[in-house]
């Protein structure tokens, strides 16, 4: 029994040792959920959804200085949630930022604009604090010069990482070898783009994304096959008239642009903006790598690289097989495969 | 017909899986790779270098050096010794930019020699390190694009520009640029051995 003491009084401490706040603390770094919610224009939310026992790292976020608290600038403590209510004399745009003391690595903040679908980001601990730069979340509604170059950047982005376009305009560029024609179908191209990211953005044709998808796909196979075909002597109306397949083709690739440019979060009032820089982005990134090719077909010509006539459909063959898997995948997620 | 209605049903099984990942799976990784020969100084002084070299030779040349950088810097990105030293990379791009510099179109095979190690080199330093299964692909394709796209720009613009430029000193100034390489590269290479202090001292 009197062995049993020391024993048990070791178990006690261990156990007290486990369960005690301060072992609690060591996991007190990590990233949280949390919204920013406008509730009515000029009025907003902004909740952390932490567990109890975390909520004193939850401490009062610095507002912009039109900006002043509703309520407690401690806010609510709920027994999963810290919440401040807060309103600002004119709304938040993308040139504000919340810097937000909390002792957390970071939150996934939702942001609910009025009246707009919401959007999630990571915003990371910068410091001693977490800040939420608003632009992340709402391109528009700060100076017309900054959100000119954040949706120009986002366009330019987009292009360059949506492959399939690039492939495509790519595809066109091998139907397309003359310097004056191919000016042409790109144009066709971009104006038909433009148009149906247009008609999309102000709400005009809402078509479900995934089949837009797998038809942007289908139409990299379509010029694949053609030029398969004009390489057996079948010359068809695509490489007659390449600007009609590029600009109806055109049109399916600027509901693909639209789904991208609706991520973001539009302000009603600063669709117009967002619309002509988004455009100018996807334009410039796509002339970038129109040149990028082209002077790296112009260079390999000049040093006269004579290629085998089956060698050069090898591009044709690699990008169609591409586009047919994609195609495929696409399909397959309309289907819920 | 039946086997190709069984490929197609095997094909869409497969797809299945990858479709929750974004239109192409290790894009970003493509583009952070394209601009991966660029990151260090021996990268540069090797590219520019071995771009001085093959653009010093005839067009009918050029083609079987590209074609040398082009397979030896595929090979390069699957190197396992892919942690290549500076001081490796600085010799050869002493050799290469020297070779240059000498104008040596005698010594063809010296230059595929120096144009493979280089090619070699870069791929293994442009390698991407570890990443997902299905991502590595794209991101390893995007150094080797961008290796052999920059060293087809670079050596194809000195071959059109020795071409259509009727300036005695073209020649010459490719000459004392590639000169200018190697030593730069020499001085490198010896900083690179020089004790932490006298570097510290700079």
């Amino acid at each position: 029994m009197t062995r049993a003491h020391p024993i048990a009084a070791l178990v006690l401490l261990v156990m007290a040792a486990w369960f005690s706040p301060a072992a609690a603390s060591a996991h007190s770094l990590g990233v949280d959920k949390a919204e920013l919610i406008e509730t009515a224009p000029g009025a907003y939310e902004l909740l952390s959804k932490v567990p109890q026992r975390l909520a004193g790292a939850i401490t009062t976020p610095v507002l912009p200085d039109r900006c002043t608290f509703e309520g407690s600038p401690r806010g609510e403590r709920g027994s999963y949630q810290v919440l401040f209510r807060f309103t600002c004399e004119t709304g938040l745009t993308s040139d504000d930022r919340l810097i937000l003391p909390w002792k957390r690595d970071g939150a996934l903040l939702t942001v609910h604009w009025f009246e707009q679908d919401p959007l999630t980001r990571l915003a990371s601990r910068q410091g001693d604090a977490i800040v939420v730069d608003l632009e992340e979340y709402l391109a528009g509604s700060g100076s017309i010069a900054k959100a000119a170059t954040r949706y120009t950047k986002l366009g330019f982005e987009h292009i360059l990482e949506g492959l399939d376009h690039l492939l495509f305009v790519f595809a066109l560029m091998i139907v397309v070898r003359n310097g004056w024609r191919l000016v042409k179908t790109i144009t066709a191209f971009t104006i038909a783009h433009s148009i149906t990211l247009a008609l999309a953005t102000l709400g005009y044709v809402n078509l479900p994304s995934a089949p837009v998808e797998a038809t942007i796909a289908l139409s990299i196979v379509f010029l694949c096959v053609e030029i398969v075909h004009a390489a057996r002597g079948r010359i068809s109306l695509t490489y007659r008239y390449p600007w009609i397949v590029a600009f109806a083709f055109g049109l399916l690739h600027g509901l693909g642009f639209a789904g991208a440019l609706s991520e973001i979060g539009l302000p009603p009032n600063e669709i117009p903006i967002a619309l002509l820089f988004f455009n100018i982005g996807v334009e410039l990134g796509q002339l970038a790598f129109v040149f990028v090719i082209l002077i790296a077909l112009n260079l390999l010509s000049a040093l006269r690289f004579g290629f085998p006539r089956w060698a050069e459909l090898i591009p044709t063959y690699v990008l169609g097989t591409l586009a047919m898997y994609w195609t495929l995948e696409r399909t397959a997620a309309i289907a819920g495969l | 017909m039946r086997a190709a209605g069984l490929g197609l049903g095997i094909l869409v099984g497969l797809t299945g899986a990858a479709q929750a990942h974004s239109p192409v799976p290790g894009i970003e990784g493509f583009y952070v790779g394209l601009l991966h020969p660029f990151s260090s100084p021996a990268q540069i002084l090797l590219i520019l270098g071995s771009g001085l070299l093959i653009g010093g030779f005839p067009r009918d040349r050029v083609r079987w050096l590209l074609a040398a950088f082009l397979a030896f810097s595929f090979a390069g990105l699957f190197w396992s010794g892919g942690d290549v030293s500076d001081t490796l990379a600085y010799i050869v791009a002493i050799a290469t930019s020297a070779l240059a510099a000498a104008s040596a179109n005698r010594l063809f095979p010296a230059a595929v020699g120096c144009v493979a190690v280089a090619g070699l080199l870069l791929g293994a330093t442009s390698a991407p390190d570890g990443g997902l299964r299905w991502d590595r692909p794209v991101t390893m394709s995007g150094p080797f694009a961008g290796l052999n796209i920059l060293m087809l720009y670079l050596s194809g613009c000195v071959v059109v520009l020795n071409e259509r430029v009727q300036w005695a000193m073209l020649p010459v100034a490719f000459r004392i640029a590639a000169a200018w390489i190697a030593a730069i590269s020499s001085m490198m290479l010896a900083i690179n051995f020089a004790p932490d202090p006298s570097i510290a001292a700079l």
